[in-house]
This record gives structure tokens, C-alpha cells and sequence, in this order.
């Protein structure tokens, strides 16, 4: 499959776009933004930490943003029947797909940096080569889980019932460990919990990159791409 | 110009799970003509688009456009087609010059070529419009704005005027005129005859997901003029039909010796009345 550098970047633009201009899309960032700072002003500071205010705006920005960002833009392209035109304007699936995700992961890379003084954290408290490369990667995969859920969607409204489920198991578990400990060991392999905890550790303990955290985000980021060109491949992007 | 031969299809088929929607269909395409694909609703038109661009693989047969097998087209065929159906999307929250500026870095258009397309479809003053806020028939001259910024060889046009009002239908057919006299091949579906009979240079009746009659509209009308009829009016106002014999002929002499004859007409068949008489049913 030829890639096209032209093609790949008029993508880009027009996702970029359409992001921006879709609130459907913007609003987890945007919420992450907003609840971050409304519970900062309003909540006693020695329940709102740092650390929870930030692993919250990571989560929602990261998690949902990035499943959202992933599913709606492509199945507003199948609802609208603009996909079609494009693939067969002599678009690839595999220029679609770079050119979209580009302007998402830099949308999500751009949030979780401006969450860091939001959410009260000194700048000088992040390890910040582990801070990006770890909710980047969990940006990553939320968008890649946000395809494959497009794929199977045939519009918006499909992808957000979808996607909600997926988004309550992948917020909500790394929430609740704090109540339980099996949520706790379970969270520990997710990789929104591994966010999480790396997030605390750095705040509250020290924190340097280990093994099963490494591990947890390799396995979900290759299980993801793997799932997506499987899904990919059976139905393509806009299946007949 | 050398006429090329654009569209290949032979013996082409296709099943879905309980019913046949094309049946051992066989027509090939030229550049510089324009093929009209002539059918009621459900008879296969659009099948036989999406097959004709790789959007559907046939059951059974072969197809190709610019000597490629339809299954195989890639993004360099596509480079060289342009696609219009009824359903082609459009980026609503985008203007009219963004929605066709996406497609000149896509397709490698000069810029330059937005504003004389638009021109061409009468959009130009609606240029900077938001196209979510475009009605129907703009929208229509906008899909095909797009699908021509290329300068395709080959034109897919499926119902390109449907739901359209006269004068927006009329700029659409000079335009799909003036790309025929540059050599594209067109390939249009439609179920207005009359469309047909003053837009294409061949035409194929479809029926059933089967070709039933083909052959230009002069030709195919000229087939079906069975009964040979001619509608006469007279300088007294009157006016009467009248069939082909040897005493109509004399008739129409003397009339004409005697400068009585104001006008007279050949009654053959609309390319209605053959699908009607060819099928049994009619174009709706």
C-alpha cells in the first residue's frame, strides 16, 4: 500500500478541522478541562489533590476523549457518506487513518500538558518524558479502540452506544479501586490504571518506569492495533 | 479524436442473498461518449455503478474501467474517475471553496481550478457558503463540481439530476455535454427518458438487473416505429394522424402542391413507450 505525504497531510487538515467543529468530539477535552477546575475551586484542597485532579483530567481526556475522538469522526464519515467519497477520491485506508489520528493525538498531547497547571501540580513535579510518552500511548490506544468501534458503527449515534460501555469500564475501574481490592488488581492491568497509578506514584511517591507498567502498555497498544487491522480487514473502513 | 475504449463489462452478474440484481450484462464504454444506463428503481443502475468503481464485487462476470478489472482499482484508477450518486457526501460545516480545495491536494489540482469549476456549475457567488446550509440542487452542482476538478476520464453519474429544478437540470447537462467534447466517458444512470434521449449518445434499457434493448435513442426509437405515424396540421387548423400507405402519401403530395400543409411531424415512439412496450411496465 503507497503512502502519500500530499494526501496524508490534506487529511490531517480536514480532520483538524473537523474536530475543532464537531462539540461531539470536543467535549471530553473539554469537560476535562472544565471539571478539573470547577472541583479545584469548589472542593476542600485536602480531598481535590494534585494528583487526583490530574489522574481525573488524564482519564477523561485521555480515555474517553481519545475512544471518542476515534469512534464519532469516522462515523460521521459513514453517516454522511463522506467516507466513501474519500476512499474513492484515490484515498487509502491507511492515509485516512494517519492523516485522522495525527490531529487527535496532538489534540490529547496539548490537554493533558495544559491539565498540569489546572489541575495545581508544579511543573517541576512531572517526569515529563514518562508524563507523555504514557498518556500519548494511552491516548493512542483509546483511539485505536475508538476505530475499531467505528468500523462497526454505521453512525454517530451507534458508535456513542458503542463506545459508552467501554468508556464506563475503562474510567470507571481505576475510580473504584480505591474501594476494592480485585477492582484494584484488575485496574493494575488496565491500561487507564496504569495511567492512574503512575500519575499518584509521581505525585505522592517517586516514581520510575518498571516493568509491568511498560508491559501493560506494550500489550494493549499491539493488542489494539491488532484487533483494528483485523476489524479492518474483514469489514474495512465502510464496509457494502 | 481516436475513440478508447474506457469501460469493459462482459457477461457481468450479480446475486445478493435473495435476488439477482444484474443478469449477464455486457456493454462497453468510448471516450468522448456518454452511456446512458436506462431503468426503473431497483433494476440495478446503482449496482452497477458501485461494481463499475470497486465499491461491490460482481457474482459473476468480468468489468473493467481503464483496462483495469474492477476489482482491483487502486487509488491511481481513482485518480482518473469521478463519482457522482445521490447520495454523495458533502462536509456541511465546511464552505463550498473548502469542500472542493480538500480535493484539489487529494487529486493534485491547481488551486486556480476551484474557481473556474465553480463558475462552470453556478456556484461561484456561493463560494464562501457554508455547504451544510446549501439547498438540494446546490448541493447536487457541488458533487459534481468535485467529481469533474480533475478532469476524469471516466464519469460515473448516477441520477445526476434527480429532484432537480429545469434550470439547474439544464446547466448540468451543458456541463456533462462540454466534458463529453473533451473526451471523458460517461457513464449515467437515470430514469428520466427524456434526459436520456437529449443527454446520451448510446443508451441501455435495464430491466429486472437485465439489459433489454440497446442501441442510440434515434436507433432505438426508429426500432419500436412500428406503426409509422405522422401528425399533420393544415392551413384550415386541422389537425389528424395518419399511418404510412400509399394514400397518405399521395395525400401529403397534395397538400403540399397545394401549399395547404403547415406542419407535419414523424409520430415514432418515445423511449417511454418502448421501455413500456419492451418491459410492461413503466419508469417510475
Amino acid at each position: 500500500m503507497n503512502l502519500s505525504i500530499r494526501k496524508i497531510s490534506a487529511i490531517l487538515q480536514l480532520k483538524l478541522q473537523s474536530i475543532i467543529t464537531n462539540v461531539s468530539i470536543m467535549v471530553a477535552p473539554l469537560l476535562a478541562i472544565g471539571f478539573v477546575l470547577i472541583m479545584k475551586i469548589s472542593m476542600p484542597k485536602a480531598v481535590m489533590t494534585g494528583a487526583f485532579l490530574l489522574s481525573f483530567g488524564v482519564l477523561f481526556n485521555s480515555i474517553m476523549g481519545g475512544i471518542m475522538m476515534g469512534s464519532y469522526p469516522l462515523a460521521e464519515e459513514k453517516e454522511k457518506n463522506t467516507l466513501r467519497v474519500l476512499m474513492t477520491s484515490s484515498v487509502n485506508g491507511a492515509e485516512f487513518i494517519i492523516g485522522s489520528i495525527i490531529p487527535s493525538i496532538l489534540m490529547i498531547i496539548l490537554v493533558n500538558i495544559i491539565l498540569v497547571p489546572i489541575a495545581g501540580v508544579a511543573m517541576s513535579k512531572i517526569n515529563w518524558p514518562i508524563y507523555l510518552i504514557y498518556t500519548t500511548l494511552s491516548g493512542f490506544i483509546s483511539i485505536m479502540i475508538g476505530y475499531i468501534v467505528g468500523i462497526y458503527s454505521k453512525n454517530q449515534m451507534q458508535a456513542g452506544n458503542i463506545s459508552m460501555p467501554i468508556l464506563l469500564i475503562f474510567t470507571m475501574t481505576p475510580m473504584f479501586q480505591m474501594i476494592n481490592k480485585t477492582i484494584a488488581n484488575i485496574a493494575s492491568f488496565a491500561y487507564s490504571g496504569t495511567i492512574i497509578n503512575f500519575i499518584n506514584n509521581m505525585l505522592t511517591k517517586s516514581y520510575s518506569a518498571n516493568f509491568k507498567d511498560i508491559a501493560v502498555l506494550t500489550i494493549w497498544t499491539v493488542l489494539s492495533i491488532l484487533i483494528f487491522i483485523y476489524a479492518y480487514t474483514k469489514h474495512g473502513l465502510d464496509s457494502e | 479524436m481516436t475513440q478508447l475504449e474506457t469501460i469493459s463489462v462482459k457477461h457481468l452478474s450479480k446475486q445478493f442473498k435473495n435476488q439477482t440484481a444484474l443478469r449477464d450484462i455486457s456493454f462497453s464504454i468510448k471516450s468522448g461518449e456518454i452511456f446512458g444506463f436506462l431503468g426503473p428503481s431497483g433494476a440495478g443502475k446503482t449496482t452497477t455503478i458501485k461494481i463499475l468503481t470497486g465499491q461491490m464485487h460482481p457474482s459473476d462476470g468480468f468489468a473493467s474501467v481503464l483496462g483495469v478489472p474492477t476489482e482491483k482499482i487502486n487509488e491511481h484508477i481513482y485518480e482518473q474517475i469521478g463519482i457522482v450518486t445521490h447520495n454523495s457526501g458533502i462536509y456541511d460545516k465546511l464552505s463550498v471553496y473548502k469542500n472542493l480545495e480538500i480535493f484539489t491536494k487529494l487529486l493534485n489540482v491547481k488551486k486556480s481550478k476551484i474557481d473556474e469549476i465553480l463558475k462552470q456549475v453556478g456556484l461561484f457567488k456561493d463560494r464562501k457558503k457554508i455547504a451544510g446550509k446549501l439547498s438540494q440542487g446546490m448541493r447536487q452542482r457541488l458533487v459534481l463540481a468535485r467529481a469533474v476538478l480533475h478532469n476524469p476520464k471516466v464519469l460515473f453519474l448516477d441520477e445526476p439530476t434527480s429532484g432537480l429544478d429545469p434550470s439547474t437540470q439544464i446547466e448540468i447537462h451543458r456541463l456533462i455535454k462540454s466534458l463529453r467534447d473533451n473526451g471523458t466517458a460517461i457513464f449515467l444512470t437515470t430514469h428520466n427518458m427524456e434526459e436520456a434521449d437529449k443527454l446520451c449518445d448510446r443508451l441501455a434499457l435495464l430491466n429486472d438487473g437485465k439489459i433489454v434493448e440497446t442501441g442510440t435513442p434515434r436507433e432505438i426509437r426508429l426500432n419500436h416505429n412500428k406503426k409509422k405515424r405522422y401528425k399533420i396540421l393544415l392551413k384550415d387548423d386541422s389537425e389528424f394522424t395518419l399511418s404510412q400507405s400509399e394514400e397518405t402519401t399521395q395525400k401529403i403530395n397534395w397538400w403540399m402542391t397545394n401549399n395547404e400543409l403547415v406542419t407535419i411531424h414523424s409520430c415514432e415512439p418515445t423511449l417511454e413507450t418502448v421501455f413500456l412496450e419492451v418491459t410492461g411496465r413503466e419508469l417510475i
